[in-house]
């Protein structure tokens, strides 16, 4: 028997939407006037969701891919490391294991474009456009 | 007046008429271009660098410039929008939905050049409207008042209805009261009470629109792309060639009337201060598919969607402008950094800048003409390659929109908040599109939520509390009708296709 993630997801919609509003009870009441309104809205419409999914006896499968929970780990590690290890470095590694992980396999293509790709962003936006990004802490 | 329009048009083009001026047009376009298309990068955000660059400037040489960059960077949000479905700018976040399915169909080219003919027509249509009747327009902008507003923000609420699929209407309000709710967080404007920050310092200031737009298409579709990693989009065939890119006659007679239609709303809506280019092009694309014959191809990747949301986020350049240079009150974000751009050359918008110094006035409108001619060539030139992007497989491509992302998201405030923000996003648009959530209106909500409250409260204020003022005033019990029509001709639409459907 297959399990219908549309109701667990409803079921979890309606749920938090009751714990957000619990949350807004400590609201002035001009603050919580709006989100609790969009609450209540967002808690019945899980409710019918759940209802509707759950007559339907139909819902999205669930199976997780590895390749994109990976890019996703690495981004997470990607933006922990730009403070300490300035944009340029942080792109470079990251952009190199990203083609790795991805299936590039030629290290001239990788080195090629995390040099290219680090430098040009870097270029464009801390020179161009003036946005200071983070530097290397011991670059000059 | 007419002979007088005809002097004024005369004295404008004799006053920004040069080549160094033309020069300057061109570079603006295409630093606009290059800064729409990348993610993260918003129209606003070029506009205030290059303000800087334009001290040393005429007035009209500066306005010039920049008033081609804004132009330029409203069509760039196009390009990235239909080519992987991730859009420059949120004014193309509407293209998304037919011009990416084009893009996946081959036609991506074809997708281009319907954005380009579509930001060309809308553009000139906005800016001979500021040119012809900017005054007028201005007085029709000041009867715009908290209570109108409000009803502006419900009625375009309403368009979650035709955003959203046939079968799942509770999940199109879903996401629409998701976005709502993402617009309540961090101070709010009325007490000042931090709101769902949960202690965190960095969501004091809410959710920014860029960081949630950027994850919910650009990293989120990052993500999906590393199922396929070794997979190419389809790459239009004969794509070195204009001719196949360009909309024929017959393609552009058919979409004449989506096209004048985009347009008027996109003027319309430009010159309402606080409506800019993103509702625009919503606004427009839900009304081309309530008009249209077959309104379930929307989102199939048809040319009339595209060419509704760029008409008309282009006709808000014009139409942004009338409140800002007629009344000093700029239409939208991008118009008030413009509006400094016209201050530190010593000239205050306002009644007495169109009789006062009309040659600035109406050279600038002139050189907006201009820019939007030099845009399509520029584009014309683009259209051999911009697809280019399309042979890069996946495995190069996905890191790259990733650091683009990042570094998008970053440029906003400084903020590795907002990057943070921009990875929540990404996922959340993962896994709401697996379970077959429209994400466009969780967008919509981000963009009217604090409008609509804002309004709501300020208009409260005004009438002591009394609800009656939404209906007693006519611009805003017109809206509500409006409003509520909306909601039942959409509802009555999609119970007959149900209908339909069971009897089929």
């Amino acid at each position: 028997m297959s399990f219908n993630f549309d109701v667990l997801l409803a079921m979890f919609f309606a749920g938090t939407s009751i714990a957000l509003y619990v949350h807004t009870l400590g609201f002035p009441e001009v603050s919580a006037y709006f989100p609790q309104r969009i609450l209540m809205f967002i808690f019945v419409l899980s409710v019918l969701w759940g209802i509707e999914s759950w007559r339907k006896k139909e819902g999205a499968s669930v199976s997780l891919s590895i390749k994109p929970v990976i890019i996703f780990v690495l981004s997470a590690i990607y933006l922990a490391i730009i403070p300490r290890l300035g944009y340029v470095v942080s792109t470079f590694i990251y952009t190199s294991a990203s083609m790795a992980v991805l299936g590039v396999r030629r290290i001239a293509t990788i080195a090629a474009i995390s040099v290219g790709a680090s430098a040009v962003i870097f270029i464009l936006f801390a020179y161009v456009l003036g946005v200071p990004l983070p530097r290397f802490p011991f670059s000059l | 007046m007419g002979i007088n329009l005809l002097q004024n048009i005369a004295l404008g083009v004799v006053s920004f008429f040069s080549l160094t001026n033309l020069l300057l047009i061109g570079i603006g376009t295409f630093c606009g271009i290059i800064i729409g298309a990348m993610p993260g990068l918003s129209t606003t955000m070029g506009i205030a660098l290059f303000v800087p660059f334009t001290f040393s400037l005429s007035p009209i040489a500066g306005l010039a410039m920049l008033g081609g960059l804004y132009n330029g960077s409203v069509y760039g949000g196009s390009i990235s929008a239909i080519l992987l479905r991730t859009p420059g700018t949120a004014a193309s976040c509407a293209t998304v939905f037919d011009g990416y399915p084009m893009t996946q169909k081959g036609q991506g080219a074809k997708a281009l050049g319907i954005a380009l003919v579509s930001s060309f027509i809308g553009g000139i249509f906005g800016a001979v409207i500021l040119l012809s009747l900017a005054p007028p327009l201005a007085s029709f902008a000041l009867s715009f008042g908290p209570p109108e507003y409000f009803m502006v923000a419900v009625l375009g609420l309403t368009i979650i209805i035709s955003l959203s699929d046939d079968k799942s209407l509770i999940k199109g309000f879903l996401a629409g009261a998701f976005g709502l709710l993402i617009a309540t967080v961090g101070f709010d404007t009325i007490e000042g009470f931090p709101r769902f920050t949960f202690g965190n310092v960095g969501l004091y200031d809410g959710v920014s629109l860029v960081p949630a737009l950027i994850g919910l298409f650009s990293f989120s579709q990052a993500l999906r792309l590393c199922l396929k990693p070794d997979s190419k989009n389809a790459v239009p065939a004969k794509s070195n060639l204009i001719g196949n890119a360009l909309p024929s006659w017959t393609e552009l007679h058919s979409i004449r009337k989506t096209l004048l239609r985009s347009s008027i709303i996109g003027t319309i809506v430009g010159i309402l201060p606080g409506a800019g280019a993103d509702i625009a092009s919503f606004v427009s694309y839900s009304e081309a598919k309530r008009k249209s014959d077959r309104p379930e191809t929307f989102g199939t990747g048809i040319i009339e969607g595209v060419a509704a949301s760029e008409a008309s986020n282009n006709a808000v350049v014009g139409g942004s402008l009338v409140p800002l240079l007629t009344l000093g009150i700029p239409g939208n974000s991008a118009s008030a950094v413009l509006l400094g751009g016209l201050l530190i050359h010593g000239l205050n918008p306002g009644p007495m800048l169109f009789t006062g110094r009309p040659d600035v006035v109406y050279g600038f409108i002139m050189s907006l003409l201009v820019a939007n001619v030099i845009m399509f060539v520029m584009g014309l030139a683009g259209l051999k390659i911009f697809p280019q992007v399309l042979r890069v497989p996946n495995k190069i491509l996905v890191p790259l929109i990733i650091v683009f992302s990042v570094a998008g998201s970053y440029a906003i405030q400084n903020s590795f908040m907002d990057v943070s923000l921009m990875l929540v996003f990404g996922v959340i648009g993962v896994v709401l599109e697996h379970f077959n959530f429209p994400l466009a209106p969780i967008v919509l909500g981000i963009i009217l939520g604090p409008i609509a409250e804002d309004a709501l409260w300020q208009s409260l204020i005004i009438s002591n509390g009394s609800y009656a003022i939404f209906f007693t005033r006519p611009i805003s019990l017109v809206l509500f009708v409006l409003s509520v029509a909306s909601i039942l001709y959409a509802l009555f639409n999609k119970y007959k296709q149900q209908l339909l459907r069971r009897n089929a």
